[in-house]
């Protein structure tokens, strides 16, 4: 019997009796049900001599086929039954190409709902949360979005009945105002952010008449921006139809500035941010488009942050407190005042500045250019970063870094961190290159005027190498002079550290000795600080007559120095804290690793 | 403020599932709730804390948390402000903690709301947090196996506010 889907229809086949080849799928999954079926061996059942087509037709002694190569006449009746035998083995591969089609297809299904099955027992966890807990997510989920916090919040509230509901009962998911969104989105982010919220707004400055129609929507709201962030994309073409003009970023900067200074006010705004690119170096665009002064639209500012832009406001800004500044340092031809430069004159316009932050991004060179001398007396807390920072270019071109330490005085500072996020590119200095760079750079960070800073209250000096290479020959040399006014130094350093004397005079030693406020020593995240290593360090205190006035050594997260060691070399000075730290300087300096 | 016989101390858990964990007073103290707990009954220190929502499975888990945390300084309570300050940034040893599988990070999430650890309860929300990010409806509604129940009203409002979107 044959038969196929094009000679037979379903319906045609309804007279038929099919029993028999129906009892082949009653026949497998019996077999499939057999206890002890994973240990049969189907080869062995299912072999060629266990077929009856096999045995009939060769079952005998002699193969009636073999002889037809030679041209031999085969028997009708063979070949007859050959035939009949090939009919039935195509019938049984066509039964089981089907079987097997419709086995996969059940297997599928049974895969699909166990995935089902698996995801539906993780889900529960997720709809089991209770609300205030799904808002608290939610909020996470759009933090450090930047711009984009507004889109997040959006595809949030379209995933299900219950995220709907709770997005839109959450105010404060909808803050993030973003200046191309359209006018509608806009409109639609301000009411559902509620009578009350502050605003985080964007605004690119790439598209000029986006910004405009953005301003003019937000009218009624500029009252409740709360932080103004300002970012310029040097990879997008300036978009607009001043463009032809030549206008540039600068100009929707400017035009920004003098909509708000026309009689707008932002009386809550506490942050602005303005990023320009690193490629864009000082000057090339954004001309200091700072309003002269922010006091009338921005009374409460008090917090600038400043990537690759350093303007020069004409006025003093008083109302900032804290200022973030992330500048590279390249050559700048003589007729322009180079970015060291510009940040000094900035820091002047800021008489109450109390915070300050530099991500510094070094191009090494020598420079013979003479900064003045600039006082802040009112910072009282600085921070130096210097990511992917290459010590042997430093050493042995200069850095410009350097002269602004020298020349930037802060007779107020309290509390000073350096943070070095060294370069891939300095492992395969030798061990004494690498110390005799480390010692320059620290004596460029601690210049010598520091001694004089009598407020400093705590120093912390982190060093970040991206690579695994302890050594017990490298050394981070740190000069005395510039801490033994500092009651509290903090250290996390892959290496061992020593304390030496910058100049070693013995007059200037005694003096020094006799203002010593150095009191306490941190070792936090040393990772590879052995025993050996602090003998050494606390030997470099002992024989610059230090260590006596020391009251305190902290060790915590030193992995290769145990308590016990610690004890018995240290005495009752020892702090010995337990549990794991997490350094800030390993996020901030990792972030660069991967472009290292 | 815990004092020197406070470290020395040893409590007693119970879990819903009947299992006894004994630890350090300092790392049980991570709880809020727990703390609280042993403010009540006092010096007895026989008497075991049960926990009925919390099985001993997930238990482990979050005292392998705080047993890591347990010199951690107390959190400071949440201001109006907090929102602003807060970042997504989860620890190293935290981010390795947490890479367990959505059910037991749920629990977890779950345990440390009930146990009322702060710090715990953040480091879970960040991490589903992540698993969210970047990510659209669609995408979200498949990674958590959520259905979507819109009404075609719903659908039809939410396709609107993606064309005024798109409207840039």
């Amino acid at each position: 019997m044959t038969f196929t889907h094009s000679s037979l229809r379903s319906n045609e086949l309804l007279g038929l009796d099919t029993r028999d080849i129906s009892g082949v799928l009653l026949a497998l999954e019996k077999a499939a049900r057999l206890p002890y079926f994973r240990v049969v061996d189907l080869f062995e059942v299912f072999q060629l001599e266990n077929w009856d087509a096999i045995r009939e037709l060769y079952g005998g002694d002699e193969d009636p086929f073999a002889d037809t190569e030679e041209g031999h006449v085969v028997d009708p009746i063979w070949a007859k039954r050959l035939q009949k035998s090939t009919d039935e083995i195509d019938n049984i591969v066509r039964i089981l190409n089907t079987l097997s089609i419709l086995a996969s297809q059940v297997r599928a299904r049974f895969t699909l709902s166990h995935e089902r099955i698996a995801a539906a027992k993780c889900s529960n966890g997720i709809r089991s949360l209770p609300d205030e807990i799904v808002e608290r997510i939610f909020q996470f989920a759009v933090l450090d979005m930047e711009h984009k916090g507004d889109i997040q919040a959006r595809w949030i509230s379209q995933v299900s009945r219950r995220f709907r509901r709770i997005a839109l009962g959450m105010h404060s998911l909808w803050t993030t105002l973003y200046s191309t969104s359209s006018q509608s989105h806009v409109d639609m982010y301000i009411r559902r952010a509620g009578p009350n919220a502050e605003f985080q707004v964007f605004i690119h400055l790439n598209f000029l008449s986006n910004m405009r129609t953005f301003i003019n929507i937000c009218r009624s709201i500029i009252s409740r921006w709360k932080t103004l962030t300002l970012f310029h994309d040097y990879k997008l073409p300036y978009e607009s139809t001043a463009s032809m003009n030549g206008d540039s970023a600068d100009d929707t900067l400017r035009d920004l500035f003098g909509l708000l200074g026309d009689g707008l006010c932002a009386p809550v705004l506490d942050e602005l941010v303005v990023r320009a690119d690193e490629r864009g170096y000082v000057n090339t665009f954004f001309e200091g488009s700072l309003p002269t002064d922010t006091q009338p639209w921005a009374p409460s500012l008090h917090k600038l942050r400043y990537s690759y832009y350093l303007p020069l406001p004409s006025v003093p800004l008083s109302s900032i407190s804290t200022l973030v500044v992330t500048q590279n340092f390249p050559r700048t031809p003589s007729p322009f005042d180079s970015p060291q430069k510009k940040v000094l004159q900035l820091l002047l316009k800021l008489p109450n500045l109390s915070n300050f932050v530099l991500e510094a991004h070094e191009e090494y060179e020598s420079s013979d250019e003479v900064l003045p001398i600039t006082e802040c007396t009112s910072i009282t807390s600085f921070r130096l970063q210097l990511p992917q920072f290459r010590l042997l270019e430093f050493s042995t071109k200069g850095s410009r870094i350097a002269g602004l330490m020298d020349a930037l005085r802060m007779p107020s500072l309290e509390e000073y961190t350096i943070s070095i996020g060294l370069s891939i590119f300095d492992k395969a200095a030798t061990e004494s290159e690498w110390s005799r760079s480390i010692g320059h750079l620290s004596s460029a960070l601690l210049p010598a005027h520091f001694s004089n800073s009598i407020s400093m209250e705590s120093l912390v000096y982190e060093l970040y190498e991206p690579y695994e290479t302890p050594s017990n020959l490298k050394t981070l040399n740190i000069p005395l002079d510039a801490i033994i006014c500092i009651p509290s130094v903090s250290i996390s350093s892959p290496v061992r550290v020593r304390f030496s004397w910058r100049v070693d005079d013995g007059a200037h030693r005694t003096i020094t000795n006799e203002f010593q406020q150095l009191r306490e020593l941190r070792f936090i995240g040393c990772k590879n600080m052995t025993p050996l290593d602090l003998r050494c360090t606390v030997d470099s205190l002992e024989s610059h007559g230090v260590w006596n006035d020391i009251e305190r050594l902290v060790v915590q997260d030193c992995a290769h120095l145990p308590r016990e060691d610690a004890t018995n070399m240290i005495g009752e000075k020892l702090q010995y804290l337990d549990g794991y730290v997490d350094l800030p300087i390993s996020r901030a300096m990792r972030k660069y690793d991967r472009w290292t | 403020m815990s004092t020197t016989e406070d470290k020395t101390r040893k409590v007693k858990l119970v879990t819903s599932d009947n299992e006894e964990f004994e630890v350090d007073w300092e790392v049980a103290t991570r709880s809020v709730l727990i703390k609280h707990m042993l403010e009540d009954i006092g010096e007895s220190e026989e008497q075991a804390i049960p926990l009925p929502n919390v099985t001993a499975n997930v238990l482990k888990k979050v005292l392998e948390w705080c047993e890591h945390h347990r010199k951690d300084p107390e959190p400071a309570p949440e201001s109006s402000d907090d929102n602003r300050k807060r970042t997504l940034e989860i620890g190293d040893w935290d981010a390795k903690f947490i890479q367990v599988d959505q059910e037991m990070l749920f629990e977890i999430i779950l345990a440390a709301n009930y146990l009322d650890i702060k710090a715990l309860l953040d480091v879970g929300c960040k991490t589903v947090a992540n698993m969210i990010k970047g990510k659209q409806p669609e995408e979200i509604r498949k990674m958590f196996n959520i259905v979507n129940d819109f009404t075609p009203e719903e659908e039809a409002q939410i396709k609107k506010e993606n064309e005024w979107a798109e409207d840039r």
